[in-house]
């Protein structure tokens, strides 16, 4: 196998991956109110198929034509190396000499390298969250308040920087700052503890962390809209998901502005917020009482489908493809 | 601030019950036998990450502590917090709202005032 090729390939699925990132966000963009509308469920899976779509399919594309190259024989092809000449090959076999090509040998090995460096980042600071986690809960109180405290722990945090979360993959936890749990009415923390729970039966830790993994196949800045947009969704879906528990919306609405009211202590956090990202959730859990969840199945129906279509597609026409993107790439 | 060793967490243990301790009281109340060397170490950190203050008395320094345990605690959450949100983290936690999170007032005002109409409604 010539290693060069590796880079012809990779070109494939920049190309592939970046342009399918930047349909799905113009799709995002056209549909975004019909989106709000169906509810926070169906926004979500969007944002996350925005996401994962592009890199699959940019895999997928690559796969087949690597393959095709590999083994023509194998999708009715021929040896397409002896076909022509006039530029450099998609192929496995002869396609060494795409590691003489400066502007693609840059362009591949400081993507590969981006992402080599972004992925040890995300298992870095994984590592370090869990140690820092383990410092949080160990300053901590469990709360064993039977009725408000559900099947996970629950944990006081002293502190009046206001905030809370649920962290841990395995073994979800919950940590609150004393700041609110002292001063929220009992609704309050219902509410909000409710909310908790619905990250954690959504799954969404880990299928945060899955959404890492593709970003760093995506384009780059889209990548980052497409999961902040998963993120706003999700906040919302779990505000209604507790407030469907609980039967009322103002309880978590209230907590929600209590938390922004609470006062704040000065830690110069780096990150931007979404503008409006908590007004966007109060109203909208007092308003919008669907989830969206039908949606969100459509769209993972079709997805599969879309998946299933474009491997079929590429594999039958990966003779011609092949040969067009050797022209595309050749004009650079 | 950063998260106390063992030894270190013993040492505060003792100090945080409001005594002011030289070296050797300290190392007399330690359950396990250390050297003298190693607890004015630890001692001479926990100064210097400003959980202890010290006076001297005669030759020797006298340890106290400078927070107490409450705030310890409450000042080492806080910290940990604000990294664990800014280096986030998305893969690791989900937070009820960004903490950098800020609203103006008037809209804060009329949000509570679309709760309230809400609540009136029921």
């Amino acid at each position: 196998m010539a290693l060069g090729s590796i880079i012809g390939f990779g070109l494939v699925f920049v190309l592939v991956a970046w342009s399918g990132s930047a349909l799905a966000r113009l799709a995002m963009h056209l549909f975004a109110k019909q989106l709000q509308r169906r509810g926070a469920a169906g926004e979500k899976r969007a944002a996350a198929l925005a996401l994962i779509l592009p890199p699959v399919l940019g895999m997928v594309v690559t796969a087949s034509l690597a393959l095709y190259s590999a083994f023509p024989g194998l999708l009715g092809g021929v040896d397409h190396c002896d076909t022509h000449g006039h530029h450099l090959h998609l192929c496995l076999v002869h396609g060494g000499e795409w590691a003489s090509r400066s502007w693609a040998l840059a362009l591949v090995a400081g993507l590969g390298a981006l992402a080599c460096v972004r992925s040890a980042q995300l298992i870095e600071a994984a590592m370090r969250g869990r140690r820092r986690l383990q410092t949080i809960e160990r300053s901590s109180v469990r709360i064993e308040d039977g009725e408000l405290v559900g099947a996970f722990p629950v944990f006081r945090a002293p502190s009046n920087r206001p905030f809370c979360f649920v962290a841990g993959i395995r073994a979800p936890r919950i940590f609150v700052a004393s700041s609110l749990w002292d001063n929220f009415s009992e609704d309050e923390r219902e509410a909000m503890l409710g909310h908790e729970y619905g990250h954690i039966e959504n799954g969404d830790i880990w299928r945060a962390t899955v959404l890492s993994f593709f970003a760093l196949f995506g384009a780059p800045i889209l990548a980052l809209q497409f999961k902040r947009l998963w993120s706003d969704a999700t906040e919302r879906l779990c505000d209604r998901m507790s407030a469907d528990k609980s039967g009322d919306s103002t309880a978590i609405a209230s907590a929600l502005v209590n938390m922004v009211r609470a006062p704040r202590v000065a830690h110069g956090l780096s990150f931007v917020p979404t503008p409006g990202a908590v007004e966007n959730r109060v109203v909208a859990v007092l308003t919008q009482e669907r989830t969206g969840h039908s949606l969100a199945q459509k769209l993972l129906h079709s997805s599969v489908a879309l998946v299933a279509i474009v491997t079929i597609t590429s594999a039958l026409i990966a003779d011609p493809l092949h040969h067009a993107l050797e022209s595309l790439f050749g004009l650079v | 601030m950063k998260a106390l060793g063992s030894l270190e967490e013993q040492i505060m243990s003792i100090l945080w019950k409001g005594e002011a301790l030289a070296v050797r009281s300290v190392m007399a109340k330690l359950t396990k036998k250390l050297a003298y060397t190693t607890v004015m170490t630890t001692l001479d950190r926990l100064h210097k990450k400003g959980l202890l203050t010290r006076e001297r008395e005669g030759i020797a320094f006298v340890y106290r502590a400078g927070l107490s345990r409450d705030e310890f605690h409450r000042k080492l959450v806080e910290e940990t917090v604000g990294t664990l949100l800014e280096e986030s983290a998305a893969s690791v936690l989900a937070a009820f709202v960004d903490t950098a999170a800020e609203i103006d007032e008037d809209n804060l005002k009329k949000l509570e005032a679309l709760i309230a109409e809400r609540r009136s409604r029921k």
